[in-house]
């Protein structure tokens, strides 16, 4: 991203954001961690990064309510850090939080990881937001309680939104209690399976809280109560010999946690891949993981892929000749675009950068989009041509 | 007359019986479910598909003429109280579930199918639609996406902001897009997030992509009684500071418990200061395994009797009496006005002390129904609107209980919405900048100011003026006079 001439400000609070903001000239970009600034299409001409990594602090937390607010820029980690005193945790596992990712940061990506099946997204358990338009306007959103239909949702607009509306300053989330103890199964399966497994599994009284494929195998995760772990995992088990394959192999995964992690760390991708991730109806993996080796084949390039299986997202990571990323990317679009899915991508290899298409083909919603840029952002300010569209 | 044309133009469009202009069925149309607050629109529309729909929003958006959608009538804010010089969509023809994906477990609705029709479409595979507001018989699913209804479920399983994965939508300038879709994650800004609770405000919805659940395996249900509501509300903290989630957990106060037993009776101690109701769901280990834990921490808040639901003939018949709660209170008293208010669960003892300290000094009566996981109640205050002065000190009083919510660090309204009714109190709630930069995302949809207009923001004209008394509304009624 092309912020070298850009001076950087690092506001303490909100009132500092807002002055930051009503004192800056010219194009800003809004970061927290910087562990995503590779997502979306690189802005053009930022003047001046507002960075919120000094605004750390945790403003109210109250474990009853099981509710917190905090500063932006804190942490994931510190956060669940704080939680996990109370045996509570903020419900989403995404990527980068070992890289210093900011709640505000996961929240302006809507970045997830295999436990969004469980809980959903962080779009799911934000109450309330405090954000700063490019102009000065100061909005709140939600509030402190659960259960809230009062005023339009702001924050649901603000999320996954790159930076490119306004400034967030401030969230509130929902919390839930950590699961006392969990049980890690791995099924050796081939992408017709994964979809089998998955089907089986949506249709049954289990409630697995991961499903993820990935080396071809099926990653199953239960959480909850120590007998009761164990009894789900069983039966689970029991249910797949019968819908899916009589001589189907399960194991429990002993080091449950390094398997995890490595699985969140691959959504991520690291340096030299380009990640891109797609979406399908979940019945359609096998199509999807097909077409995905189809793109590759045909752009000569390398490929590796992992899929929330339950979900119906899949994240590739390609590797190999830069040359050959965009029209991976395009190919796999196409294949996904046929079976009514989409494809995004969510980092750029650094040599394969510029022929790469980030959004593909805009959304039948693209006007009314244009609409709520135009009047929240009506200089275009925020982050220039980096969301969908070119906003 | 711009009206005139637009009914010429509608009855052409939609033939005689999908045009009403005059006579008593128009009167059918002048409330919701919030009966208190009454007007008779220009003309009402029956549309059946979608691009009809479009073509009467394009045309009204040509003469701006305001419309405002309605669904079954339910709501309980005046979201779909007509504009007098507007035109009222109804959407209560369009009914039909149009795609059942079992494997992938997500439905597409028609706005007007009901929110039960929906679990009753996909019962036979074990799925069912999560979001159970009280009026799930007849409102429809439309109606919900308008108000992001909860229910009694939500505090386990979300509202319908957390279920609704797409919709297909006529901008308030009558163009037809898709918000969001059966696929996650589709790329652009959350639109569908922002329509979804926006109250008819932003546009009109016309199909609802809704993802579906598989029926828990366990679901085990008690009932306890406590001498005071706020040792039932010590048993709420207990439970979720243990790390529980019930997938439902509702009290009752002495009041509303005579109003319910009378209604349904389900049994319920009538010498109880407060009952409370909670549910487990989930894989049977997990909900055995929880279960006795729930009783346990009843017994230790002071429980002095705990009842479990020993079959779901059982359970039916206890959601069915806290269900009908509201319609139940006509039984005590001829009028009443009801409440919405959400307060942090933690200071439920202390609010719901204050709340009858209020009611005494009022000299009025009030029940209390709510939904004591998330912090939601539901506060009547009853009155008798023949006695003058009766039906403003009652409000009043209710006006105040819910300003207690907002200092308390809750919200005006939990599941309700503002509608025509809470929209004067937004400013308890809500500064003026942040009602601004929701009034651009309102000008972003819906330049011309046509859609749904007067309702959620506070306008001098609505906030000048004083409504008629609420007066018990006949949900049913409400719902099934519009199933033409």
């Amino acid at each position: 991203m092309s912020t070298d001439t850009a001076s950087t400000l690092r506001p303490n609070d909100l009132g500092e954001a807002l002055e930051a903001i009503l004192d800056a000239a010219g194009a800003l970009l809004f970061t927290g961690g910087g562990t995503k600034l590779g997502w979306g299409t690189d802005p053009t001409g930022v003047d001046v990064v507002i960075e919120t990594t000094a605004m750390t602090d945790l403003l109210s937390y109250d474990a009853a309510d099981a509710t917190v607010a905090v500063q932006a820029g804190m942490p994931l980690a510190q956060l669940q850090a704080t939680l996990a005193e109370h045996d509570q945790w903020l419900a989403i596992d995404p990527p980068h939080v070992a890289d210093g990712a900011t709640v505000g940061g996961v929240f302006a990506t809507n970045d997830a990881g295999p436990r969004r099946l469980a809980h959903g997204t962080v779009r799911d358990l934000v109450i309330g937001a405090t954000y700063v338009l490019a102009d000065g306007a100061v909005g709140r959103t939600g509030g402190f309680v659960i259960k809230n239909v009062a005023g339009y949702d702001m924050a649901k607009l603000l999320c996954g939104s790159l930076g490119t509306l306004a400034l967030v300053a401030e969230l509130v989330l929902r919390v839930d209690p950590r699961p006392q103890a969990s049980v890690t199964l791995g099924i050796p399966a081939d992408a017709a399976t994964a979809a089998r497994i998955g089907v089986a599994l949506g249709g049954a009284p289990v409630e697995p809280v991961a499903v993820e494929w990935a080396d071809d195998t099926v990653w199953l995760q239960f959480a909850g109560h120590p007998d009761a772990v164990r009894a789900q995992a069983d039966a689970t088990v029991a249910l797949l010999r019968r819908q899916v394959a009589a001589d189907l192999e399960a194991d429990e995964v002993e080091d449950a946690d390094a398997v995890w992690r490595r699985l969140t760390d691959g959504l991520a991708g690291a340096d030299g891949q380009t990640v891109v991730r797609g979406a399908c109806l979940p019945t359609q993996l096998p199509d999807a993981a097909q077409g995905c080796v189809d793109a590759a084949g045909h752009a000569g390039v390398d490929v590796e892929i992992q899929a929330h299986v339950l979900v119906g997202v899949l994240t590739a990571r390609v590797v190999g000749d830069p040359g050959g990323h965009a029209a991976f990317v395009d190919a796999w679009r196409a294949r996904l675009s046929q079976l009514g899915g989409h494809a995004m991508v969510r980092r750029t290899a650094a040599k394969a950068a510029g022929g790469v298409d980030v959004w593909g083909s805009p959304p039948s919603a693209m006007g009314l989009m244009r609409q709520v840029k135009q009047q929240l952002d009506p200089d275009g300010r925020c982050a220039p041509g980096r969301f969908v569209g070119g906003m | 007359m711009a009206i005139d044309r637009l009914r010429d133009e509608f009855t052409t469009l939609l033939g005689a019986d999908g045009v009403i202009s005059a006579g008593p069925q128009l009167r059918t149309y002048e409330c919701d479910g919030l009966t208190g607050y009454r007007v008779r629109p220009a003309l009402v529309v029956l549309p059946t598909t979608t691009e009809e729909v479009a073509a009467v929003v394009r045309a009204c958006h040509r003469e701006r003429i305001p419309f405002v959608a309605r669904g079954a009538g339910t709501g309980l804010s005046g979201g779909a109280l007509p504009h007098a010089d507007g035109v009222l969509v109804v959407l209560a023809r369009m009914r039909s579930i149009l795609h059942v994906d079992v494997d992938n477990r997500y439905l597409i609705a028609e706005p007007g199918v009901t929110n039960a029709a929906i679990s009753a479409a996909v019962a036979e595979h074990d799925l069912y639609y999560a979001p159970d507001p009280s009026s799930q018989i007849v409102c429809s699913i439309g109606g919900n996406v308008a108000e992001n209804s909860g229910g009694v479920h939500c505090l386990k399983y979300g509202f319908t902001t957390n279920h609704v994965q797409g919709l297909e939508f006529v901008t308030a300038e009558g163009e037809i897009v898709e918000l969001g879709g059966a696929v996650a994650d589709t790329p652009g800004y959350d639109l569908r997030g922002v329509v979804v609770g926006s109250e008819g405000t932003l546009g009109i919805v016309t199909k609802v992509i809704v993802r579906l659940l598989r029926r828990p395996e366990a679901v085990e249900t008690l009932l306890a009684d406590f001498d005071t509501p706020r040792e039932a509300g010590d048993a709420v903290t207990a439970i979720t500071t243990a790390g529980i989630v019930p997938a439902g957990m509702e009290m009752m106060d002495n009041l509303a418990v005579q109003a319910c037993e009378e209604d349904a009776q389900v049994g319920l101690n009538l010498e109880a200061g407060a009952v409370l109701v909670v549910e487990l769901d989930g894989p049977q280990a997990e909900v055995s395994a929880l279960f006795g834990e729930v009783q346990r921490h009843c017994e230790q808040a002071g429980a002095t009797n705990i009842r479990i639901a020993e079959d779901d003939a059982e359970r039916a018949l206890i959601w069915k009496g806290r269900k009908a709660a509201f319609a139940a209170m006509g039984r005590l008293s001829r009028d009443y006005f009801v409440q919405d208010g959400v307060i942090p669960r933690t200071r439920l003892g202390e609010v719901l002390e204050r709340i009858g300290e209020m009611s005494d000094e009022a000299g009025y009566r009030v029940a209390n129904v709510f939904h004591a996981g998330d912090g939601n109640l539901h506060p009547l205050v009853l009155y008798d609107g023949r006695n003058e002065g009766e039906a403003d000190e009652a409000e009043e009083l209710s006006i105040r209980i819910v300003e207690l919510c907002v200092e308390s660090g809750g919200s005006i309204t939990g599941e309700h919405g503002v509608g025509a009714d809470k929209a004067c109190s937004m400013p308890k709630m809500f500064g003026e900048e942040d009602l601004a930069l929701m009034q651009r995302v309102r000008a972003a949809f819906d330049p011309a100011g046509i859609c749904n207009p007067g309702k959620l923001f506070p306008t001098p004209r609505l906030c000048g003026e004083r409504p008629g008394p609420y007066r018990a509304h006949p949900l049913e009624q409400a719902g099934l006079a519009e199933r033409l």
